[in-house]
């Protein structure tokens, strides 16, 4: 589904990605793990189209996006960590906005949405200006104004800041069954129990990896109990450091 | 067909938000139809009510009579002077602009022939209502002395003088037999308002979705560039439209100017020449980094634009050099082109050059402004 | 007791940000200076080259001396016409005539009569058509019957720059006083920041004054540098004492502050504040303030309007000390109004900072 080579990211003198490898396939849930500045959100970007590469090249769905930007961007739906909805506008108007940018017919756009909505306890609230929806459902309707043309790639840069745990929950409940219907997910986030959720997990380092797989076979490789202590060990020296 | 269900989805979105924001409402048409009032009243290039004092030395009935010269029009108004009041410091207290000194024996030598000498000073600070005021002040007097002779037509405007052959000229103010200076104003306030809308709304339009994060949710779209810029500006330049049909609407009501040309070409026009406001407001939009700097800078661009598109001064007096950025400056002939419209009732064959340059004008803008917009971070 | 430390704190954060963001800081210097060259070279009002259609159906020795008149003024540039296209209307919608003059066949002959056309949609310049083409033609009709001598006092060649130099300052000091800070404060409260500083142990006073400190500072400067421009290029002079200058400079200073305090606890928003601050600060100053148009020759309503616009009095300050050399004796009852105005203002936006921090 995306597969990167040597991608790397430069601003000024800065290496913000440095020479990263990937290989993500369909219906995984890929999980980014790392400290602030680690470089999660650049590559991210980058798999968005949203930046230029400074070197390496990506594929999603088999498509070159240097070459085919605009194209990658209709398999994708993404969910950035500040909230980007029209504040202004209602839920509903949002939703119907989305799909007309995808170019998603209306009937589709709802069959799309519906079963989240109703899910999520949205559906009572689409009249309701966007504004003056609570922070937990304001998340969601942003999920799902990602989802609204059906994408089989979903990227969500840290979606879960700021919400409660009981939101958290529900809402990776929401990224399994995406899966399970074989959907790809990219996941960026600094809750180290919501790795243990991923199928894959990539830990970045002052925008290098270090170290990839499975949380169950790294917990077992680096002989830790849970990725708590798995980041502290792979990532906490230098983070340390920099307090 | 695709591209346009995308168009119509971002008109919509941008209509709905202006809608549905008081302020913006308020902004787009309330502020705009307080400006074109107040400076419908305010802007004015005739001068009145000019504060006036006299010092009469002489006190006679010809002195009284040459005072109501100037007491009978509303350009001046009389100040009465005290005893300890000396000319100079009229002025220099800011108490009148026009102090005239009527000298002892001022009947008498007007009687005799002789030629009296009146003293007049003016408050020279305000260079302009300076030599108005003076050139009242002359044609008062004049009143007066033709007053005196009795004899001859005063409405007359002016004779042959050289030799004895006297030829009379007649003039006549083509389009404007009042010389209504509102006449002049009013198309000039509309082309400011339709610029000053026009390109606040597009400057803000881009740097105020970065700024919510909105933009980067839909960079991440399949979007065209073209689709996302034509959806944003549409909308204002429809919205820029309406505005300019109720400021002609205003126009008409309240200060009788009514537009003598074609309501179309007019529209034509407005359309062209939004283009390049549109387009101009998008390059800063994409230029900078928060809305108070594209209100700083959408504010500089059109305080140059005003100064230098004949609003105030006709571009012909100015010097050479600026008159080349004046042409450069799409404000100055769409101001033209409005006056010319609204006053003499032009059409589009006297309007042919304009139209290219604005035409001209308006796609280098605008695709400039598309240019320079990368659906990038 | 306000605490200077504090106050110097919050000032060089105030510093940071106004250097920081250069765009806004090359703006604010740079806009006034460049208006002021427009103003002091473009803005001529003095015609020149006006574009002059004549009909001669006479063709003899007087209708040739009219037509070299003409010629030889400076301010008229005689283009040719052929004889079935000198409609004056049209010339004038063509734009290529702003008047026309008809010279009947019996010219030189007794009371003929010639036609004068003028395009008169710009009436300022009609007038002054007539006036130059009545001056040529000889019709200025001096009377010989009184002798009028004016004399032009504080600025003798009615230069322009005289009169936009003082204005222009005026204009300067609102909009950094009342229109910047009502930006930062609301930009502020708009962040959220706002909250963070009222939560330390700063008092409102300590706030107000770091914030606004670093904006009287940039204001003068710029007021500085304008004069200093308006003085080097102009020769605009300056013939009162520079502390009453001071002096009432800082008063206009406080009140243009305590408006910009007014409009940031009404405006929620940035965008708000600066729309209100153009409604209520830049636009009046410009229109209503004497500063390019003549109060008197207002309606009277817009009169009573102008008294509460304190750019008024300060204009009357500002030209009455640079160019007739006015001391705190003629401008004491300018000097009160604004002093008035400041109370006022400051009255209704502590009260209303109150109800909102309540």
């Amino acid at each position: 589904m995306i597969k990167t080579e040597e991608l790397t990211r430069k601003f000024g003198d800065f290496i913000a990605v440095d020479h990263l490898n990937l290989q993500i396939v369909r219906g995984e849930i890929f999980g980014f793990l790392g400290a602030n500045g680690a470089g999660k959100t650049t590559t991210i970007r980058m798999l968005c189209g949203l930046l230029m590469p400074s070197s390496g090249r990506i594929w999603v769905n088999n498509l070159d996006v240097a070459k085919e930007g605009e194209k990658v961007k209709k398999s994708i739906g993404y969910m950035s960590q500040r909230f980007s909805l029209y504040q202004d506008l209602k839920a509903k108007e949002n939703l119907e906005f989305y799909a007309g940018v995808y170019a998603t017919p209306r009937a589709e756009a709802w069959e799309n949405t519906l079963p989240l909505l109703e899910q999520f306890g949205l559906k009572e609230s689409l009249n309701m200006r966007t504004a003056e929806l609570p922070m937990g459902y304001k998340q969601r309707l942003s999920l799902v104004c990602a989802l609204v043309h059906n994408p089989p790639l979903v990227i969500l840069d840290e979606p879960t800041s700021g919400v409660d745990p009981q939101a958290r929950r529900e809402f990776w409940q929401v990224i399994n069954q995406l899966a399970f219907a074989g959907k790809t997910v990219l996941v960026s986030t600094h809750f180290m129990d919501e790795a243990e959720y991923c199928h894959r997990v990539i830990i970045m380092q002052a925008g290098k990896e270090v170290a990839l797989g499975p949380p169950r076979e790294l917990k077992q490789r680096f002989e830790v109990q849970n990725m708590q202590e798995l980041f502290m060990k792979v990532a906490g020296g230098i983070n340390a450091k920099l307090k | 067909m695709k591209g346009l269900g995308v168009l119509s989805t971002f008109i919509k979105k941008e209509f709905r938000q202006i809608m549905r924001s008081r302020e913006m409402l308020l902004v787009l048409f309330l502020l705009p139809a307080i400006q074109l009032l107040v400076m419908g009243f305010a802007v004015t290039n005739e001068v009145k009510h000019i504060d006036i004092s006299f010092f009469d030395l002489d006190r006679s009935i010809q002195s009284r009579r040459l005072m109501e010269a100037f007491s009978s029009t509303d350009r001046f108004h009389l100040v009465e002077v005290g005893e300890q009041d000396r000319p100079e410091l009229q002025l220099f207290r800011w108490k009148s602009k026009v102090v005239i000194v009527i000298p002892a024996g001022f009947e008498r030598k007007l009687a005799q022939g002789r030629i009296p000498a009146l003293q007049l000073l003016l408050d020279g600070i305000d260079g302009n209502t300076a030599s108005i005021a003076n050139a009242y002040v002359q044609s008062c007097v004049k009143g007066f002395t033709e007053g005196y002779l009795r004899g001859k037509d005063p409405r007359r405007v002016g004779y042959m003088l050289q030799g004895q052959k006297a030829s009379e000229i007649i003039i006549q103010m083509s389009f404007n037999p009042d010389l209504q200076s509102n006449l002049n104003i009013i198309p000039g306030i509309i082309a400011v308002l339709v610029t000053v809308t026009s390109m606040l709304l597009s400057a803000i339009s881009l740097v105020k979705e970065k700024e919510l994060g909105t933009l980067e949710q839909l960079l991440v779209t399949p979007v065209k560039k073209y689709q996302l810029l034509i959806g944003k500006i549409l909308p204002y330049l429809l919205i820029t439209l309406l505005q300019l049909q109720v400021a002609v609407l205003l126009a008409g009501l309240i200060f009788g100017i009514r537009v003598a040309g074609s309501y179309w070409v007019l529209t034509l026009f407005s359309i062209v020449y939004l283009f390049t406001s549109l387009g101009f407001g998008i390059f800063i939009s994409t230029r900078v980094e928060s809305q108070q700097q594209a209100m700083f800078f959408s504010w500089f661009m059109m305080v140059i634009m005003i100064l230098l598109s004949g609003f105030f001064v006709p571009v012909q007096n100015m010097p050479q050099g600026v008159r080349w950025v004046s042409f450069a400056n799409p404000l100055t002939h769409y101001m033209t082109v409005l006056r010319e419209i609204v006053v003499k009732g032009s059409g589009l064959m006297q309007l042919k050059e304009e139209l290219l340059v604005l035409l001209g004008g308006g796609m280098l803008v605008f695709g400039f402004g598309i240019l320079s917009f990368r659906k990038r971070v | 007791m306000p605490n200077l430390n504090r106050i110097r704190a919050i000032a060089g954060k105030e510093v940071y940000h106004i250097l920081r963001d250069s765009r806004t800081l090359a703006i604010v210097i740079l806009m006034p200076i460049l208006q002021l060259i427009i103003f002091g070279y473009a803005m001529n009002m003095e015609l020149q080259n006006v574009p002059l259609a004549i009909s001669d159906l006479a063709h003899n020795h007087a209708s040739r001396r009219i037509i070299q008149a003409f010629e030889q003024s400076g301010y008229f540039r005689i283009i040719p016409v052929a004889v079935e296209d000198f409609v004056p209307e049209e010339l004038f919608r063509q734009r290529k005539a702003q008047a026309t003059l008809s010279i009947p066949r019996d010219c030189g002959e007794e009371r003929t009569q010639m036609l004068l056309k003028v395009d008169a949609s710009d009436p300022n310049t009609a007038q002054l058509i007539q006036n130059y083409a009545l001056g040529i033609l000889g019709g200025g009709a001096k009377s010989g019957l009184l002798d009028l001598r004016p004399f032009i006092l504080y600025n003798p060649d009615l230069k322009s720059s005289f009169f936009f130099v003082p204005g222009l300052i005026a204009m300067i000091l609102v909009m950094i006083c009342a229109l910047l800070t009502s930006i930062s404060i609301s930009r502020e409260k708009e962040m959220g920041t706002m909250e963070q500083i009222l939560v330390s142990p700063v008092s409102a006073l300590e706030i107000l004054l770091g914030k606004v400190i670093p904006y009287i500072l940039l204001g003068l400067l710029d007021a500085f540098l304008i004069l200093g421009v308006g003085m080097l290029l102009f020769k605009v002079p300056f013939a009162g004492s520079f502390v009453v200058f001071l002096g009432f400079s800082f008063l206009y200073v406080l009140c243009a502050l305590c408006l910009g305090l007014l409009v940031s606890t009404i405006a929620k928003t940035q965008q708000a504040a600066m729309m209100m601050a153009l409604g209520i600060t830049l636009l009046p100053t410009l229109l209503l303030s004497g500063y390019l148009f003549p109060i008197p020759s207002m309606p009277a309503v817009l009169q009573k309007i102008t008294l509460i616009i304190p750019a008024r009095y300060y204009l009357v300050i500002i030209r009455g000390i640079m160019l007739k050399g006015n001391s705190v004796a003629e401008l004491y009852q300018a000097g009160l109004s604004l002093i008035v105005m400041t109370i006022v203002m400051l009255i209704v936006a502590v009260k209303r900072f109150k109800l909102r921090l309540i």
